[in-house]
């Protein structure tokens, strides 16, 4: 009988081995051979063997690698297998849970980040840097233009990034308005009309999109386009071929420049472009377009535009202006080359570029005063932090899903070795080696991995893929991020979860290999796990409260989006393990109590059945703690969503200040406000006005300004719960007074009044930038600055109308933030077009906002129009709540699916383990109904003790999570939602499932035959 | 020289999560030739197991001397220990599933020991089922052990214990959960076995029946080789006690042997040739 089992084995490396070293050599050889020395035979061989050896050079040692891992236990594959795969099924299920877990995570992350940037984008209109130099002698020749446009494309090849910004616009724009007869209202009105001057491609984009006329001929000098509302052309007597006055305002009446010569111009209308109809401007062949009004700064319903020495010709025919305007030109950036992975970067870029532009009108046209803003810097910066913050919120949810994910790892492991200890010591038993046991394991380990791997994946990429369509707390609408699956986010997902399942199988085999001892079995497991003589739980919850204590402090407030990262959420997870792990040091004292109720209410079964907690702690502890864990996600998941929402709804008013706004609202209209007015949906409407005012300088704003009417602004306008110290009454009553005084009385904002030491009752005075068009004439400019003081009436916290678009545009740099009646605009000489009009309107209880915003907006022109639907900070249908709803969604699933998987192992461990203990208790006497009832009381005590701690614990956690989600706006208040009937309904059917799948199988082996159970769990 | 030879055997377990240590085999001095059939008896707790452990390689001695063959135990590494198991030793069980594994037919456990000899699947399986119809079970080989009666289970385990041709048989109870008739049966095959076969033979027993039907019996009592008899018969049993000797030189002797000797108040004693001799005045 032939012994020697290792000769083939042996035989089999060295060979390999030796094939490696041919090939090796082989390899060598060829790479110092000449080929134009070979013959045509040696040649085909050469380039054979060149394909040949580098592969046996890679393969070879990974078949002698795998060979010598997996041969000496193959032998065994078969009987071993037939044997254990059940076994392996079970602890496969952390696998393929944590390969789930990964693959959706790395596809949706992946997907979002490559994707939602993208639409980040197209949500935003100003996806180029601009350069503005305000008040130029305008030439009126082409080369103007080009040496303008020359300045810029300096910069840009001085900063290396002419890749990046393949296209420029350049235009002028001046300020004008025109005369025309309304014929809808009988009137002559005097509309704004500014005047432009281009060419280039935006011209060429113009002249493609003229609805009615001709373009103008180059060389003529009056000939233009209008750009004009389909709203402005109904109420205006414009037509083509005609000639139009353009006029600019000379004094506070505007109406003395229709007499004034120098003030005005005459132009030949030859064709019109509907603004209505144009479509967007395609810059760089982008799949997102952007508005032309965008692209021209046109808060305007109607302009005129032609040809640059065309237009300049206008311009110097108006004898006042000097020839002077604005020069603006938009630097577009080619948003598709911006790496979404290195957003840092691209900031760098667009900040390197900003200086070059500076630099370069500096050095090459001397202008000082050059004004460049970039709004794709904004939007980066804001997209990364929004970002960055759903990323850590999402992390946040997955740290304790991972945790759960590796407890349930080691929950199956122990289980698994339990039932396996049997089998691998017959074989122990039977002189097999621990080699031949550890190789057997690795392939079993190799087989369920791959099982796993595959399983996992394909249920990771789904879910992925519902994630990305998460438009909300348990829904999934059809919101336009599709999952991208790429070759780097397939690799990053396939090696970090064939890195999770080496990691995992590795434990696993470890657990089976371990030296077991012949007679271990049947040992009783009191006393908690080990980790808790250390006092490991009562550790993390110091450091938790720890770190939340850090988090929390004042001084770190300036940097709370970075330190929600790293300290806060560290800080919930840790508290929130510590406080799971701290609460099972209960469970004796909890088994106890009830056993001591149960025997006072003489319940027998219970009494006798719940002693098996207290002598099987270590066991019980760990499934109270994986339930206790799945129980508090689900009521985070649950509770966060639903506070969120109410925040997010709130903070969007806060935002808006109403429930619609109409900006650029045509104040003067009262007939068009008298309409909306009358509007069934509406409740009521105030108008708001709004100025900055800035330094002698004119460079920076110093002093922002609200003008309101205190009546109709209570009624149309929201307000938050702690927006004051003083009551509203109080404060409208404040700005009545000062408004029937004639006074420049204000409400100041409280923050900022105390940093300057300003108290109700203290006067400011300041210098500013003032403007007077009439000023023109006799100095040469209407800008001068004079003196205007300020008296403080009162001090609100947040006062809901500095909104956020407000905030964007105008009032960034604002020191202070007032508040006064709308008659303080008589007091203060400011240039007219600089100041916004709004109108608040506020809807009806019981009709839908969003809609009666879009019946606003035919009336309203081209007045933008917001509601606060649409102003959500996380949009239903938005990419950007996306990954919160996501991590919330997939959290919810998890959760759902984690406590599937534990219920099947109960149930399994019912089976496998019950089996004898059930068929032995019966064969003593004890009935099915008594049998169900020890069982039952088990696991209804082990459910309540985990539901009673997952919701306490579940509220806490909620409660820190949003306190760091709400860091994502400056509301500082919210209050928790927790709704009642939701979490019931959801617990309830976890704990129905719960009930059902640990006692399904107790009661079905309850019904068998006692001696075919003993017999069969021998 | 004698097949098995033990001298002065020691075997202490470290009670796992405390400090106690429990000697169970305390200087076991034993002698076994080639093919002898022996039994060893004993109460509970006495060391029976953990002999049968030690000599199956499936423990280390803490100290002592144990040679088997040309095999000494108390020296083996890990790697010598399991080739010793896989080719001179076989071993069998009063628990059915430390015989076999639970979830596999018969045919396939008895497979086991020859696919660890790295044998062709051909010869694998004509080889168990001719061990398998030599305990006849020829007709149950597709049969897993849930579906045997206790009898066939221990037949099947012993099929497997012999699948690599050992020298040496170790059984810990075989018959413990049989009826008579079917351990007779048993019993009749290990008999056979040793005859023809020649394999020694090494059985622990609690029934004197069975152990009658063995060359020799052994007694084991709290660690110690208490007695034994050359006929297996339990009457010739040779009494053996171990005693407490105080600083004094006092010791007590066991109740029966005092009542047995019908000792008065006083007693002679003789040392000669290493032993000490108590004679009745």
């Amino acid at each position: 009988m032939k012994r020697d089992y290792s000769g083939l084995k042996k035989s089999r490396r060295y060979l390999l081995q030796n094939f490696f070293m041919t090939s090796r050599s082989v390899f060598n050889t060829l790479f110092n051979t000449k080929i134009s020395d070979l013959e045509k035979f040696q040649k085909i061989m050469y380039f054979l063997l060149w394909i040949l050896s580098p592969i046996l050079f890679v393969i070879l040692p990974l078949v002698d690698l795998i060979s010598m891992i997996f041969l000496p236990g193959l032998h065994l594959f078969k009987p071993l297998f037939k044997a254990g795969w059940k076994y392996g099924l079970i602890s496969s299920v952390g696998v393929t849970l944590a390969v789930s877990v990964i693959t959706q995570y790395v596809f949706f992350i992946y997907s979002y980040q490559f994707q939602a940037f993208d639409l980040y984008l197209a949500d935003m209109d100003r996806r180029y840097i601009q350069v503005e130099v305000e008040t130029v002698t305008i030439g009126a020749t082409y080369d103007h233009y080009n040496s303008f446009k020359r300045i810029a494309e300096l910069a840009v090849g001085f900063a290396n990034m002419t890749e990046r910004i393949p296209q420029i616009d350049l235009f002028f724009r001046r300020s004008t308005f025109t005369q025309t007869f309304d014929p809808l209202l009988n009137s002559t009105v005097l509309p704004s009309m500014p005047l432009f001057g281009t060419h280039g491609k935006l011209w060429t984009f113009l002249e493609q999109n003229i609805a009615n006329g001709t373009a103008p001929d180059p060389f003529s000098d009056d000939q233009v386009l209008v750009l004009m509302t389909r709203d402005f052309y109904n109420h205006s007597s414009i037509e083509l071929y005609t000639q139009q006055k353009l006029y600019i305002p000379v004094s506070l009446n505007i109406e003395d420049s229709l007499t004034d010569p120098g003030a005005q111009t005459s132009v030949n209308v030859t064709g019109i472009i509907f603004l209505d109809d144009l479509p967007k401007y395609n810059v760089l062949e982008y799949q997102y377009g952007i508005p032309v009004e965008t692209v021209l700064e046109l808060s305007e319903t109607a302009a005129v535009i032609s040809l640059w020495p065309i237009s300049a010709n206008r311009l110097h025919d108006i004898a006042k202006t000097v020839g002077t305007g604005d020069i603006i030109e938009d630097l577009f950036y080619d948003v598709s080359q911006i790496d979404a992975f290195r957003l840092n970067l691209e900031i760098t870029y667009l900040k390197i570029l900003g200086n070059k532009l500076k630099e370069s009108y500096l050095t090459f046209a001397s202008y000082l005063s050059v004004r460049i803003t970039s709004p794709l810097i904004n939007l980066i910066e804001k997209f990364r932090e929004e970002y960055n913050l759903y990323q850590t919120f999402m992390l946040a949810f997955l740290a304790p899903i991972v945790a759960l994910t590796i407890i349930l790892t080691v929950y199956a492991a122990n289980l698994v070795r339990k039932k396996r200890d049997r089998q691998l010591t017959i074989l122990a038993d039977r002189g097999t080696s621990r080699i031949e046991i550890g190789s057997y394991l690795s392939l079993e380990a190799f087989i369920v991995g791959a099982i796993s791997l595959a399983v996992g994946v394909s249920a990771g990429i789904p879910i992925a893929s519902l994630l990305t369509r998460s438009s909300g707390y348990l829904s999934f609408g059809n919101t336009s991020l599709p999952l991208k699956l790429e070759l780097s986010s397939v690799s990053v997902a396939i090696f970090g979860s064939i890195g999770a399942i080496i990691v995992i199988q590795l434990f696993n085999t470890m657990t089976l290999l371990r030296k077991r001892d012949i007679d271990d079995y049947g040992k009783v497991e009191k006393n908690l796990p080990g980790f808790y003589k250390y006092y490991i739980d009562v550790a993390l919850a110091i450091i938790g409260v720890a770190l939340w204590y850090v988090y929390e402090m004042p001084a770190l407030n300036a940097f709370k989006y970075k330190t929600a990262r790293y300290v806060g959420i560290p800080a919930i997870v840790v508290l929130l393990f510590g406080l799971i792990l701290l609460s099972q040091r209960l469970l004796p004292l909890f088994s106890k109590m009830l056993i001591k109720l149960s025997i006072k209410l003489k319940w027998d079964i219970p009494s006798l059945s719940l002693r098996e907690i207290y002598r099987y702690q270590k066991s019980y502890s760990r499934s109270s703690i994986i339930l206790c864990l799945s129980f508090s996600l689900v009521v985070t998941s649950i509770v966060v969503p639903y506070t969120y929402q109410d925040f997010n709804y709130e903070g969007a008013q806060y935002d808006l200040g109403t429930d619609i706004l109409i900006r650029n609202f045509p104040i003067e209209d009262s007939i068009l406000k008298n309409t909306l007015e009358d509007m069934i949906q509406v409740e009521a409407t105030s108008i708001v006005r709004f100025i900055n005012i800035r330094d002698p300088q004119g460079v920076s704003t110093i002093v922002s300004i609200l003008a309101i009417n205190p009546e109709t602004f209570k009624k149309a306008a929201f307000f938050r719960s702690d927006f004051s110290k003083a009551s509203l009454d109080e404060l409208l009553a404040d700005l009545t007074y000062a408004r029937d005084e004639n006074s420049t009385s204000v409400i100041g904002q409280v923050d900022e009044l105390s940093l300057f030491n300003y108290v109700e009752g203290s006067v400011m005075k300041m210098t500013y930038w003032a403007y007077n068009e009439s000023n023109r004439n006799e100095f040469g400019s209407p800008f001068f600055y004079t003196d205007v003081t300020f008296t403080f009436l009162n001090t609100y916290n947040v006062w809901p109308l500095f909104l956020k678009e407000l905030i964007l545009d105008n009032v960034r740099a604002s020191y202070f933030h007032f508040v006064a009646p709308l008659n303080i605009m008589d007091f203060i000489q400011y240039n007219y077009l600089s100041s916004i009009n709004y109108l608040y309107v506020k809807v009806k209880d019981g009709y839908d906002i969003s809609d009666t915003a879009d019946e606003i907006k035919p009336l309203v022109g081209s007045s933008p129009v917001f509601d606060v639907e649409r102003q959500l900070f996380v949009k239903p249908d938005s990419p950007r709540s996306s990954i919160l709803y996501s991590a919330i969604n997939s959290t919810l699933l998890m959760s759902f699916a984690i406590n599937a998987i534990i219920l099947g192992l109960f149930a399994s461990i019912q089976l496998i383990d019950k089996n004898k203990e059930l068929a032995t208790m019966k064969a003593i006497g004890i009935s099915s109904g008594q049998l169900n009832k020890y069982f039952i009381s088990i696991y209804i005590t082990m459910l309540a003790f985990s539901t009673i701690l997952g919701l306490i614990i579940g509220f806490i956690a909620s409660s820190m999570l949003m306190s760091i989600l709400s860091i994502s706006r400056s509301m500082p208040s919210y209050h928790m939602n927790f709704p009642i009937g939701q979490i019931a309904l959801v617990l309830s059917i976890l704990l129905v499932t719960s009930l059902a799948g640990a006692t399904i199988p107790t009661m079905t082996m309850s019904k068998n035959e006692v001696g075919t159970e003993l017999r069969q769990s021998a | 020289m004698a097949y098995i030879e033990i001298r002065d055997l020691i075997k202490v377990y470290q009670a796992k999560e405390t400090y106690y240590k429990v000697p169970a085999l305390r200087g076991i001095e034993l002698e076994i030739e080639q093919g002898e059939f022996i039994s060893i008896i004993g109460p509970s707790g006495s060391g029976k197991t953990t002999l049968l452990l030690i000599l199956s390689g499936m423990a280390e001695p803490t100290a002592g001397y144990v040679r088997i063959g040309d095999v000494r135990l108390d020296q083996l590494s890990e790697e010598t220990r399991n080739l010793y198991r896989r080719t001179k030793v076989g071993t069998l069980w009063q628990i059915p599933n430390r015989n076999l594994i639970w979830e596999i037919n018969i045919l396939q456990n008895v497979e086991i020991p020859l696919r660890l000899m790295g044998l062709q699947r051909e010869v694998r399986i004509k080889r168990a089922r001719e061990l398998l119809a030599e305990v006849g079970l020829e007709n149950r080989v597709k049969h897993r052990p849930s579906q045997l009666s206790g009898g066939e289970v221990q037949r099947a385990g012993l099929a497997c214990a012999l699948a690599h041709e050992p020298e040496l048989l170790l059984a810990d109870e075989p018959t413990g959960e049989l009826d008579s008739k079917t351990s007779g049966e048993l019993l009749k095959y290990f008999q056979s076995l040793n005859e023809t076969h020649g394999i020694t033979a090494i059985m622990v027993t609690h029934d004197f029946d069975v152990a009658k039907a063995t060359d020799r019996l052994i007694q084991i009592v709290n660690g110690r080789i208490s007695g034994y008899s050359l006929t297996g018969d339990l009457k010739t049993i040779r009494d053996m006690h171990e005693v407490y000797l105080d600083r004094f030189g006092s010791i007590q002797l066991p109740r029966h042997i005092v009542d047995n000797m019908k000792v008065q108040r006083r007693v002679n004693i003789e040392h000669q040739d290493g032993k000490v001799i108590l004679t009745q005045e």
